[in-house]
């Protein structure tokens, strides 16, 4: 399942046209697409639910985001078990899959690196780590609705839970609001033994071009290449999720397996 | 009439040059400490060039703007160890004009007062780790020399602060007969306000003017290649960067410590026009 709401400056829906490709082909599963009733998303979709915007984010003055609204995603998917993933996760493999062979409610990403190593943050300098709800996978149970719902909570009631978690930016960030619930549904404890067990690997840099063999990534920029082991990714440059080169990339790798 | 006004405050140089305007990054910076500090008075030192280029609102934006005294119009970096006699400050934050705070550093203020004079040690990268990258700084390991950095320094008015910019004043001046004595120093380039404060530290004592151990006491060094990335483009050609509030986040990481964005262009029109909607209520 995977969210998208295009913006002024970014096209999310495009974006999420490739990288469901990717999902749907190293998963094999279905995708379902949440996105609003001006999208004409170009990917066959298993589903299409259009739901209406739930407000802009912005940032530097006058980017904007949509990002509310993700805790629907339990009502709202018509799956047993569901990965949400947002947009910008690219699927490389199917390890994810391999989790539904354990037992849970739901697996959410705690931790994160890049280039430099593990990234390691705190949603504010005396706050709590946060997670990273980039990638979370659920079931359809009790623990489960609950943790949505009380996303729900924390997103109707940011600024309180924002208060009171200590946290700095005045943007609501569904990384904040899971870390937020994970952490009361725990009974104030991160259980991050039951999170995925392994971390996400984020490009920050910006990106000219992809490439890949069976073993490597190689991302290059500019003058500079970076090769790194071939894994499930997290991609923030946008502009280059909305380029040819991404296009063709994703082409390559559905028409080469 | 004693030459201070307040009990403390930041200052900064700002001296423009062909290529850049640092009356303008003085005046976000300024408008930045407003906004982010409650201890926020602020003081620039200008040439005459640069008071000449200010427009009234920046000139009432700052609290104090200080002339430079004729003597330094031709060789401004000289002027750098006079702050001393110059700050209207009893208690003096330094900073480069080039940085941006994203939270309050009040309590810093406690800390400093362990020391006269406190000289940043070491710098930070994005990653809130101290780097580790060393091209920058072969000066300082040839000649075992402090790592200390005057992007954000303090200082007060004591007899031991005036005794290190009564020596960094020496060190300026005869730097020509010091600079034989360095190994693997450009004997043509004027040498650094780093590098003079670091033998400064030396002479002194590097335990009077640094406090390691207050290792957040620090700030966040965006020449690139503190961050492990290439020299050949800016930062900001290179990473993901974005702002929510007075938070900048670099490769989706929060930043909280002081960022030195070094890249002047960081300091946009619409980024001081944020900052003039939030301080002076217009923009």
């Amino acid at each position: 399942m995977v969210f998208a709401f295009n913006t002024e400056t970014v096209d999310y829906v495009q974006i999420a046209d490739c990288t469901s490709q990717l999902a749907s082909h190293y998963l094999n599963l279905p995708v379902t697409l949440i996105t609003d009733h001006a999208a004409d998303p170009k990917f066959r979709y298993d589903n299409i639910i259009t739901i209406d915007p739930q407000g802009d984010n912005f940032r530097d003055g006058n980017i904007q985001w949509r990002n509310f609204g993700r805790h629907y995603a339990y009502t709202l998917s018509p799956y047993q078990d569901t990965i949400l993933l947002d947009c910008d996760y690219v699927v490389l493999d199917s390890s994810l899959t391999r989790l539904f062979d354990t037992e849970f409610d739901y697996k959410l990403m705690h931790h994160n690196t890049n280039y430099m190593g593990a990234v390691y943050e705190r949603m504010g300098e005396t706050s709590l780590p946060f997670i990273w709800a980039t990638v979370v996978l659920f079931r359809k149970s009790k623990k489960a609705e609950l943790l949505f719902d009380l996303v729900g909570k924390i997103e109707r009631n940011y600024d309180y839970y924002r208060a009171l978690y200590n946290i700095r930016e005045g943007n609501y960030r569904n990384d904040y609001a899971f870390a937020i619930a994970n952490t009361i549904l725990n009974g104030y404890n991160s259980n991050e033994s039951q999170g995925i067990p392994w971390p996400m690997f984020t490009i920050d840099e910006r990106i000219d071009q992809l490439l890949y063999d069976d073993n490597f990534l190689y991302i290059k920029h500019d003058d500079d290449a970076r090769v790194v082991a071939r894994q499930n990714t997290h991609i923030m440059d946008k502009q280059y999720l909305q380029s040819p080169d991404f296009e063709q990339l994703v082409e390559a790798l559905v028409e080469s397996a | 009439m004693s030459q201070h006004k307040e009990q403390q405050g930041f200052l900064t140089f700002a001296i423009n040059t062909p290529e850049v305007d640092y009356g303008r990054l003085a005046y976000l910076q300024c408008l930045n400490v407003k906004a982010t500090q409650q201890e926020n008075r602020y003081a620039v030192v200008v040439d005459e060039a640069t008071y000449n280029s200010f427009n009234n609102r920046q000139l009432d934006a700052f609290d104090y703007v200080i002339r430079l005294p004729g003597e330094f119009e031709q060789n401004p970096f000289m002027a750098e160890p006079y702050v001393f006699s110059m700050t209207p400050f009893k208690e003096t934050i330094k900073l480069e004009s080039d940085l941006l705070f994203t939270r309050s550093i009040d309590h810093w203020w406690t800390a400093f007062r362990l020391r006269d004079v406190c000289l940043g040690n070491g710098a930070k990268n994005v990653m809130d780790t101290p780097s580790a990258v060393r091209k920058y700084r072969q000066l300082f390991d040839a000649n075992q020399l402090p790592d200390v950095y005057t992007g954000l320094m303090y200082f007060r008015y004591t007899t031991t602060a005036m005794q290190f910019f009564e020596l960094a004043r020496f060190v300026f001046q005869e730097w020509n007969f010091i600079k034989t004595y360095l190994e693997g120093v450009d004997l043509e380039l004027n040498p650094t306000t780093d590098v003079v404060y670091a033998l400064t530290a030396l002479i002194l004592g590097e335990e009077a003017v640094t406090m390691p151990s207050m290792d957040f006491i620090n700030f966040v060094h965006m020449k690139s290649g503190f961050n492990g990335w290439s020299d050949a483009r800016s930062w900001l050609d290179t990473v993901m960067h974005e702002r929510d509030g007075d938070i900048i986040r670099i490769n989706n990481l929060n930043q909280y410590d002081p960022v030195h964005y070094h890249d002047k262009t960081y300091a946009t029109q619409e980024l001081i026009e944020y900052y003039e909607q939030r301080v002076l209520g217009t923009s």
